[in-house]
């Protein structure tokens, strides 16, 4: 209250009106708390218009490969990044890493200032510092490198001071001296073969392969894997096979076609072999076998070789120089090469730059006792991880979004990386650091980026050429350059593997090799195949599991060459039955986050930095109860309902549903009546789409306990379905926002108006009407309303508060939340097309879903408008609604997933 | 039990009863009445102007020298937000020669507010020529100015109706909040 | 305690002294102290409950609605049978024998029907904005929602509890007059005089009285609206175990069996308790019996019509919640419930069984809890398999929601001995007046 109530004489009235006026601000605070103050800019940036989002093109890089991005900013900090649409790869897509990069940026996990001995220090000190460190007996280890800048400085690191340098990438298979780089050509491909190979999983070209793949997804496409993929998930035949056996079939493949002899074959491999012969064959030169980079080498150049057969090379299949960097010199750069030297007392300092060794090493590779042997150990990395607390110095770096860098795409396509924000903390510029090692303590990050590029450059253009590339995101014409491949010989066959039980070890597909385990998002996103979330799993058969007695959430022991993990047991669809696949990336222990200590730790088994495969396994359960795991979706059948994810023979139309009838006026539309359609054919499931929804729409996560309890807050979710038919098991993804029903039983049940029909046909919620009675969850059928039922936005970590987009309500405890079209995206184009008096065009508004998607399964538009994208989708004979008989007529509708019988 | 004596008002007791009963509902009413009057008389009561870091007088550039309100802000017609003059900006008139006093930034009170879970959008009103005055009111008439009523919804909503147009869109929910 | 002398003891002696006697029993105070300390319980609950949200309970996305609700329409169901005990057998003539039972089954009406709207508040996202669901003038220029069956269901629930409550007090008023002048000491009498708003019982003074009285007529269409308005809640969704017209009906049938179990209970208990015996007698319990058997087929009917209707619509989902209730995750307490509900109500098709106190109450024992199963597999049922397989969920409850449930019975059961002590139990002037 104002100090009129000390002013000693009250009068009445005065003492009345004071009430009331800070009754009214008490009211406003109270449900608005939008700040008191207003600090106007001293001078004024350029550009700048407070409300209004800016973009600027850049790229993140992921396992050495740029992934370009453009990113918005409101007043200066990044809260959203979009795919870059001009960019040669992607198109505009992203995948979910990528969309989850921007909440790296703000976690709280990431270090705040240099630490010596653990202890705060300055970045002047290491530069200082840093001239003596250089020298022969300098080892620098990176993870895989691409970007030019940083390879020109660690080229020169090498060739002028004498270090060594050496990669280690535990999620990928390393760049191999003397061959190309293998580009699928998926769009080009009429039929696809698989062995054990996962184009379209997660991984640096993800948004490449499926964006390719999605150009005509009815293709013939054959798997031959141990364990579920996302392209085994969409395979029009797949077969489960372990991976010790995938050679055998490579071998009676590559007969088939002429080339080798045939080992002797099961039934149901043999009729598997001869359809993807069949196929393959049927479409010389424009067909594809591909053999996973988890098979042997000589398997891979067996593939390269069924290619060459089939005149696939240089058509469906393109070879170009590496686009990832290799040490110079061709010394042995792998880790074990560096642990052996450090165990030999030949190294004097070594900088581990944005890699986690400690964490992520094979089994019988004592990383941390070698380097107790190295006098100087320096890591350079966004968080105080395992690695780093092996070391003297570490050295916070700065995240892409701060950082001046650049990068090559998977297709050697070159982007610059420029800073969008000011760096939230002391950290320093990976470029820095090694600039400082080269004898140039003060270097600014951009003008070293500068000098690799003005090497390249004419300099009477440099700085327009700059400005482009800045401006573009990418340097036009710089894809890697084109190779002819010679036909591999063949190689000779291997003995085939005595039977027995093998592990096969992915990483995960949302934290990857435990580099994302700190991002809250990635860590609740459902893996695509099983819906967990939050921890990792040991994969088995149903036959093997029943054998062992094993139920899903049972602890088992999986035991290979004296070394154990403990898991909880997950039986999956499709898996092997001599197959168990370990997910890497759990069990973090140092710098993770959210992610600390959650799952089990897989590399103690993995045979070697590369090993995909270890044989020999044990598996047995281990006494205790079952403990709950954090699924998202527990109920993966169909339940015998065939009107979910309806499917058609290809060429086939659904049949249209009877109308519903409805008492109910129909609503009148006299500007835009928006609505979606999602293509059943398209979907792989990658969750790209699930994230950039939570990004759009600022959703929090909610943690483990709460999922396990049913309350996760995705707006849209990707419902996967298993069903096990004749031609083997078929796996179903429904990606489900809001159906915005026309006829919606959640806008007749809300007692308080707090969801209503808007006049451009979206099922509009208030948050701010909200009283929580939750009487439109319990109407909806297609239970798409997530609920408060905590304080989620509330509890997340201060750091992510910048992250939340300033166009959306951040929602409070007690109320109902669900997709909204991206409202504020309609609303921003509403308000452009209001003020330059026309109407919003076609395509003007994409849903952050939508515009995520890499296999362009979702469109979005007008309905209203007969020549929109979304209206002649609908006119598409697969054309379906979901849970149409109910009378709610949907807006966002399906097309029929296409199924050859 | 009581005999019946003719003459006497026999439903008196009840109805002195009943009487106490409508006097104390009466009492709470008019305690009731009384605070929302208050509350809602609060509304046309201009509450009296925050202390800002500067004596600046609206009356004065806006009434006496006749500036544009765009002229200093600005990006009422860019952005939604209408934004305060960057001090460059004083600037310029202030000291129109190239030495310029260092000046801190300036930490204004907000007179005008509205929940942050209200998107409102100054350039799509001012391209719909609805008047500043309209919710500001006659600022160049007040040195300090404040709203002359609180921004509630009914307020809003009383405006978005008369768009005969586009009402239907006005009107509704997403029209200012998402 | 029943002794001859007692039963040749006027009514009006014998029921004015449970209010006025000084002796309070041992049995009294140790059931009131027990249902004291749940009643604390609840209110600590509930501040919890305020204080850190719904979020304490076990429900979640597709089960959002638990406990809450399930308590929520069973204390509803309770409250019917009090009124159909007291309106409508107030507007049927010839049926004086519900003048031994009324007061007290009104009694647990109201505090039933306070019982069943304490849930839907405490159940909110945001119970502090509760009165948005009530048409009041704002700035907002924001209406409640007026097709939403909810918003029904609150007015419903609203008016028969205010209803309800003037019909208790209204009927009270002689009676309370009676022990104003039967009290001992000022101040007592001087409370029940203000209680009994002067009643003199002067002929004006009756005439009034059976004026007002007689627009109890309204208390029997209240019921059913009250049922409906629960029942639409759940019918008017799409949700396929819950979409028929059936539901209406059914919950009222169920609930008035409910009821009638309940004041079954009160009814022994008190009688047992005070020795009422002259005047609850085996007659009352006989007819209570038969009340008991018509409801409980009733609502049995009204439960195979709705199986029926399920098979019978060949809609798969419909047919798929039939068999999910049967052999499905809610299998044993479906089964329990039927059984507690059907089995034990046999007994009462023979006269000796209605007029034995230890069987009635054995069957309403059975049947009290057995309304309770059924709720909950009807609204869990509901929820639980919905049309998607993808959301198929699980729900159980909370320790928190166990307590309110606990501790509404509790404070049941506190208010009802308050009453039993202080207030006229019996409608003392009805039974003068019937035995005249």
């Amino acid at each position: 209250m104002p100090a009129i109530a000390e002013a000693g004489a009250l009068r009445r009235r005065e003492f009345l009106r004071g009430m009331a006026a800070s009754a009214a601000t008490a009211a406003l605070a109270g449900c608005g708390r939008s700040p008191v103050g207003a600090v106007p800019y001293v001078e004024r940036p350029e550009e700048v218009v407070p409300g209004r989002p800016l973009f600027y093109a850049t790229a993140i890089p992921f396992a050495g490969f740029a992934q370009p991005v453009l990113a918005e900013t409101h007043m200066g900090r990044p809260t959203k990044l979009e795919g870059n649409p001009d960019h040669p790869v992607g198109g505009g897509a992203t995948d979910a890493f990528t969309q989850a990069a921007v909440a790296a940026l703000y976690g709280p996990e990431r270090s705040r200032r240099p630490l010596r001995g653990g202890v705060a220090a300055a970045w002047a000190d290491f530069a200082a510092l840093a001239p003596e460190l250089a020298g022969p007996g300098l080892r620098v280890l990176t993870g895989a490198v691409g970007s030019p800048t940083l390879v020109r400085q660690l080229t020169a690191l090498v060739e002028e001071a004498g270090a060594r340098w050496h990669v280690h990438e535990p999620g990928l298979p390393p760049p191999q001296a003397g061959r190309p780089s293998l580009h699928p050509r998926l769009d080009a491909a009429g039929a696809v073969v698989c062995l054990d190979a996962d184009p379209l999983g997660p991984g640096p070209a993800q948004v490449a392969h499926v964006r390719a793949w999605s150009a005509a997804p009815r293709r013939p496409l054959f798997v031959a894997e141990p364990t579920l993929s996302p392209t085994g998930a969409v395979a029009r035949r797949r077969l489960a096979a372990p991976a010790g056996r995938v050679p055998v079939l490579a071998r009676a493949l590559a007969a088939e076609l002429g080339l080798g002899q045939a080992p002797p074959l099961a039934d149901d491999e043999a009729a598997w072999v001869a359809e993807a012969v069949a196929a393959l064959a049927a479409q010389p030169g424009e067909s594809l076998l591909l053999a996973g980079p988890t098979q042997p080498g000589a398997i891979r150049d067996l593939a390269l070789a069924v290619n060459a057969r089939l005149g696939n090379l240089g058509r469906t299949l393109l070879a170009t120089e590496p686009v990832l960097a290799m040490p110079p010199g061709g010394d042995e750069f792998s880790l074990a090469a560096l642990v052996e030297d450090m165990r030999g007392g030949r190294v004097r300092a070594l900088l581990v730059l944005e890699a986690n060794p400690a964490y992520t090493q094979p089994a019988g590779l004592d990383f941390a006792a070698a380097a107790r042997r190295v006098p100087w150990r320096i890591h350079a990395g966004l968080c105080r991880d395992e690695t780093a607390a092996l070391c003297h110095w570490h050295l916070p770096l700065h995240h892409p979004l701060e950082d001046w860098s650049d990068a090559r795409a998977v297709d050697g396509t070159a982007g610059i990386i420029q800073p969008v924000t000011r760096p939230l903390h002391e950290s320093v510029s990976a470029h820095a650091v090694l600039a400082a090692l080269l004898g140039e303590p003060g270097a600014d990050p951009r003008e070293v980026v500068r000098d690799t590029w003005r090497r390249r450059w004419d300099e009477d253009d440099f700085e327009a050429r700059w400005r482009r590339a800045l401006h573009d995101g990418f340097v036009a014409d710089t894809g890697a350059a084109p190779l002819t491949l010679a036909p591999p010989p063949l190689p000779p066959p291997e003995p085939d593997e005595v039977g027995g039980l093998e592990a096969v070890f992915r990483p995960d597909p949302c934290v990857w090799d435990g580099r994302f385990a700190a991002v809250p998002w990635l860590q609740e996103l459902p893996k695509p195949l099983t819906t967990l979330t939050w921890t990792n799993v040991v994969a088995l058969g149903a036959g093997l599991a029943g054998r062992l007695g094993v139920a899903t959430g049972d602890t088992v022991e999986v035991s290979a060459a004296g070394a154990a993990v403990a898991a909880p047991a997950w039986i999956m669809p499709g898996q092997a039955e001599a197959s168990v696949t370990l997910f890497l990336g759990y069990g973090r222990r140092n710098g993770a986050g959210v992610g600390r200590g959650r799952g089990y730790d897989a590399y103690p088994l993995r045979p070697g930095p590369q090993g995909w495969r270890v044989a020999g396994v044990r598996l047995r359960r281990l006494d205790g109860a079952a403990a709950p795991l954090p699924v998202i979706q527990p109920h993966q059948t169909l339940a015998g309902l065939d009107d979910i994810v309806r499917t058609v023979a290809p060429g086939a139309a659904v049949p249209p549903p009877a109308a519903a009838a409805s008492l109910y006026p129909e609503w009148e539309y006299p500007g835009p009546a928006w609505g979606m359609v999602i293509d059943l054919d398209r979907c792989t499931g990658c969750n790209a789409c699930v994230v950039a929804c939570q990004m759009e729409n600022a959703v929090p996560t909610v943690g483990p306990s709460e999922v396990a309890k049913g309350r996760a807050l995705h707006w849209l979710r990707v419902d996967l379905y298993y069903q096990e038919r004749p031609e083997g098991l078929r796996t179903y993804f429904q990606p489900v926002p809001c159906m915005h029903c026309e006829k919606a039983p959640c806008e007749f049940g809300c007692p308080v108006n707090a969801t209503v029909h808007g006049p451009e046909g979206l099922n509009q919620m208030v948050y701010n009407r909200c009283i929580g009675t939750r009487t439109c969850s319990s109407y909806c059928p297609y239970k798409v309303r997530r609920f408060n039922f905590r304080d989620y936005a509330g509890a997340m970590p201060a750091a992510y508060a910048p992250l939340r987009n300033p166009d959306v309500t951040v929602r409070a405890q007690g109320v109902m939340e669900k997709c909204t079209y991206c409202t504020q995206r309609i609303a921003a184009a509403r308000i452009e097309a209001r003020k330059d008096n026309r109407p919003i065009r076609d395509g003007e508004v994409r849903t952050a879903c939508q515009q995520a998607c890499p296999a362009r399964a979702i469109v979005f538009g007008d309905l209203a408008d007969p020549g929109s994208a979304v209206a002649r989708a609908r006119d598409d004979r697969r054309h379906y609604g979901l849970l149409a008989h109910l009378g709610t007529r949907p807006r966002t509708t399906y097309l029929a997933r296409t199924e050859a019988r | 039990m009581v005999s019946f004596a003719p003459g006497r008002d026999h439903l008196a007791p009840m109805r002195a009863g009943l009487v106490t009963a409508a006097k104390a509902v009466t009492a709470a009413l008019a305690v009731v009445a009384v605070a929302l009057a208050a509350a809602w008389s609060a509304g046309g009561i201009p509450r009296p102007p925050p202390v800002q870091p500067v004596p600046f007088s609206h009356a004065h550039h806006a009434g006496a020298l006749g500036l544009d309100c765009r002229f200093c802000h600005s990006d009422a017609e860019r952005g939604p937000r209408a934004g305060l003059p960057a001090t460059e900006v004083c600037m310029s008139c202030h000291y129109p020669v190239e030495v310029r006093p260092e000046v801190p930034a300036l930490r204004w009170v907000r007179t005008a507010r509205l929940p942050d879970f209200t998107y409102f959008d100054h350039s799509v009103h001012v391209a719909a020529a609805v008047d500043c005055a309209a919710c500001h009111g006659a600022v160049a008439e007040m040195a300090q100015p404040v709203p002359p009523r609180p921004f509630t919804m009914l307020w809003c909503l009383d405006c978005h109706r008369q768009r005969a147009v586009e009402r239907a869109r006005l009107e509704h929910c997403y029209a200012c909040h998402r | 305690m029943s002794t001859g002398a007692e039963i040749f003891q006027p009514i009006t002696v014998q029921v004015a002294d449970i209010a006025l006697a000084r002796r309070v029993r041992r049995r009294w105070w140790l059931a009131l102290a027990l249902s004291g300390a749940a009643t604390v319980a609840f209110v600590a609950t509930v501040v919890w409950l305020l204080a850190t949200g719904v979020g304490i309970w076990g429900i979640n996305i597709p089960v959002n609605w638990g406990l809450a609700i399930v308590n929520s329409i069973w204390w509803a169901g309770l409250a019917t049978a009090g009124t159909l005990i007291s309106a409508l057998l107030l507007l049927v003539p010839g049926q004086q024998w519900r003048s031994a039972l009324n007061r007290f089954a009104e009694a647990m009406t109201v505090l039933a029907v306070a019982m069943a709207g304490v849930f839907p508040i405490l159940h909110l996202g945001r119970p502090e904005a509760v009165h948005w669901m009530l048409p009041l003038p704002s700035t907002l220029g924001v209406w409640p929602q007026f097709r939403s069956p909810l918003t029904w269901d609150v007015a419903s629930l609203l008016a028969y509890l205010l209803v309800s409550l003037a019909f208790w007090y209204v009927g009270m008023i002689p009676d309370l007059a009676t022990l104003r002048d039967r009290a001992g000491g000022a101040r007592r009498r001087r409370a029940y005089n203000r209680l009994a708003l002067g009643w003199r019982g002067s002929a004006l003074h009756w005439a009034r009285w059976r004026q007002a009285y007689r627009a109890a007529a309204l208390m029997a269409v209240l019921a059913a609206t009250l049922h409906s308005g629960g029942a639409m809640l759940f019918a008017a969704g799409p949700s396929a175990a819950w979409h028929t017209t059936g539901l209406p009906p059914y919950l009222l049938a169920s609930g008035v069996f409910s009821g009638l179990a309940v004041v079954l209970l009160l009814t022994l208990s008190l009688r047992a308790a005070f020795g009422l015996g002259a005047v609850i007698t085996g007659r009352h319990l006989d007819i209570m019996g038969r009340l008991l058997l018509v409801a409980g087929l009733a609502f049995l009917y009204g439960a195979a019509t709705l199986a029926f209707g399920a098979w019978y619509s060949g809609d798969p989902r419909q047919a798929q919640f039939l068999v999910e209730r049967a052999v499905g995750a809610h299998a044993v307490t479906t089964w329990a419930a039927m059984a507690l509900m059907f089995v034990p109500l046999q007994a009462l098709w023979w006269r000796r069984a209605r007029r034995a106190p230890a069987v009635l109450a054995a069957v309403a024992l059975a049947v009290v809890p057995g309304v309770w199963l059924d709720r909950y597999v009807l609204v869990l049922g509901g929820l639980q398999r919905d049309y998607l397989p993808s959301r198929w969920g699980e729900y159980a409850p909370t320790a928190a929601e166990w307590a309110l449930f606990g501790g509404t019975l509790g404070a049941f059961a506190f208010l009802f001995l308050l009453f039993v002590r202080f207030l006229p139990l019996v409608a003392m002037f009805e039974i003068r007046e019937a035995t005249a």
